[in-house]
């Protein structure tokens, strides 16, 4: 299988994301009125895992809980087993199997996550994932599904193409990484004192892409698959399985007081999530999302007060610069 | 409302309940009734949460805010601490954040298992100076003298514990 091969090939980095640990999604889950399982004997489920560098330390601060790691690469699975086993963690599991493997001998999570994988699979492994989704998480669960967003896949799909065009004449998949990237370069320099948007964008693409890893280039942008969707488009596919949208992993990106108050006020005036969302990613060019899915029976209570927040721990990172 | 930055500043790695923060507040606004205190808290922190400058959570986070007499970090980091390699010198903390270590850090998270005190920990890395497994160097002349290195190896400790207080490192 293709994804298989690539990802052995080209091992991803097994890092950690805050956005997707099960206490960020028990805080936001809390926050929007549901009653997700605490930590200590929570059961975390993790499609894609790779080495479960993501699922690692909770795992091991939780020693009453149970981690479930699956990902198709043999050598990200047996590198992140060789971690178990140093770490002598017990309540930990990293398997060699497909998403499409799993069922419910598996048992029932808490928390589901699955990060930088919907976009770059097949749709009937996609579908799978959303079934797992449904029918593999407790009744007050949270699943976290992460994928690349249209409009702002729109205009990155230019350079995707261009470095798919460049690289396609090449066979060895280094190769093609090593090639994109003097492509990058190529790009660079062709648009050396040209100011047209067109012009601003490509380079800056440009800038960012080359600082990039290879894994990460070859995934992302040297994918065979990378779908991207509206997110109207994605909470419709979550809905024939019976999943309703909980909230963004990164709340912020839910508040419309982070829009132009004119923008903002009309779409004070929609009744629907949903759609007030998809026209901040209209608005925003947003190319990314970080969903959090809980079971459509589930209630919640979108209104936010102080009170509620009150009931939380909070921390803010700010500076406080003086005028003199 | 600066009442309420400042202790939240004093606190960073150290998620408040609202209580604490207004009692922190307080004490540095002795002569302010803590009512308006959490009226001013009211008016702003739906502004934080949702602009993106506050975090939330639900639990505290499995981490210590103090330093204590024999240091503990979770197995994990002090294994990743001893495998990163030197380009990707990392360990996760207890966030789930990438937290980047300096180079003579990730000897120093290596022994805060929990079972030694600060005196042991420094000479393990005062002999690990000494041995040249750590140089350290000032204006690209290696420093040798065991006092310096002495002097050294505690400075390098204390700055190291307080950016894995702050950072949500330490958890014993």
């Amino acid at each position: 299988m293709q994804t298989e091969t690539s990802y052995d090939e080209f091992p991803y980095e097994s890092y950690p994301f805050a956005y997707t640990r099960p206490e960020h999604l028990m805080t936001i889950g809390k926050l929007f009125g549901m009653n997700p399982t605490p930590m200590e004997n929570a059961r975390i489920l993790e499609l894609g895992s790779a080495a479960g560098g993501n699922i690692m330390n909770f795992a091991s601060s939780y020693p009453k809980s149970y981690s479930l790691g699956v990902d198709l690469s043999k050598i990200e699975i047996d590198h992140g087993n060789k971690v178990v086993k140093e770490l002598g963690l017990k309540n930990i599991e990293l398997k060699n199997i497909s998403i499409t493997d799993l069922d419910e001998s598996f048992g029932k999570f808490d928390y589901i996550i699955c990060h930088g994988v919907f976009s770059w699979v097949p749709d009937f492994v996609k579908d799978k994932i959303l079934d797992i989704s449904k029918k593999l998480l407790k009744p007050n669960g949270i699943a976290f599904i992460s994928y690349n967003t249209l409009p702002g896949w729109n205009m990155i799909n230019s350079i995707r193409d261009m470095m798919m065009f460049h690289s396609s004449i090449f066979e060895n998949t280094f190769d093609k990484v090593n090639q994109a990237k003097l492509f990058l370069n190529f790009v660079n320099d062709g648009l050396e004192g040209s100011a047209s948007p067109y012009a601003k964008f490509l380079k800056e693409e440009a800038q960012n892409l080359a600082k990039q890893e290879d894994h990460y280039l070859r995934h992302e942008y040297l994918a065979e698959e990378n779908k991207q969707f509206y997110f109207h488009e994605f909470i419709d596919m979550a809905k024939t399985h019976s999943l309703s949208y909980l909230a963004d992993s990164n709340i912020h990106a839910m508040f419309l007081g982070n829009l132009p108050s004119k923008a903002a006020e009309k779409l004070q005036t929609i009744n629907d999530i949903v759609r007030t969302e998809q026209y901040m990613d209209f608005i925003l060019n947003k190319r990314f999302r970080c969903t959090l899915l809980c079971h459509n029976d589930v209630s919640l209570n979108r209104n936010i007060t102080s009170e509620k927040i009150k009931e939380f721990y909070s921390s803010c990172n700010i500076t406080i610069y003086t005028r003199k | 409302m600066k009442a309420i930055f400042y202790s939240y500043i004093d606190n960073v790695g150290n998620p408040l309940k609202s209580t604490e923060l207004f009692e922190l507040a307080s004490k540095k606004l002795q002569k302010t009734p803590i009512d308006d205190i959490k009226t001013e808290f009211d008016n702003i922190i739906a502004r934080l949460v949702f602009g993106g400058y506050t975090k939330l959570f639900a639990v505290k986070p499995n981490a210590i805010f103090n330093i204590s007499l024999k240091p503990k970090v979770n197995d994990y980091a002090r294994y990743q601490a001893r495998n990163a390699k030197l380009d990707k010198l990392f360990v996760t903390n207890q966030i789930n954040e990438l937290f980047q270590l300096q180079i003579h850090e990730r000897y120093i998270l290596d022994l805060l298992d929990g079972t030694q005190n600060l005196e042991e920990i420094k000479d393990k890395i005062l002999g690990k100076l000494i041995s040249g497994e750590i140089i350290a160097s000032e204006s690209g002349n290696n420093i040798t003298d065991k006092i310096e290195l002495d002097k050294l190896a505690k400075q390098c400790i204390d700055l190291a514990l307080e950016r894995f207080k702050t950072n949500y490192i330490l958890i014993g």
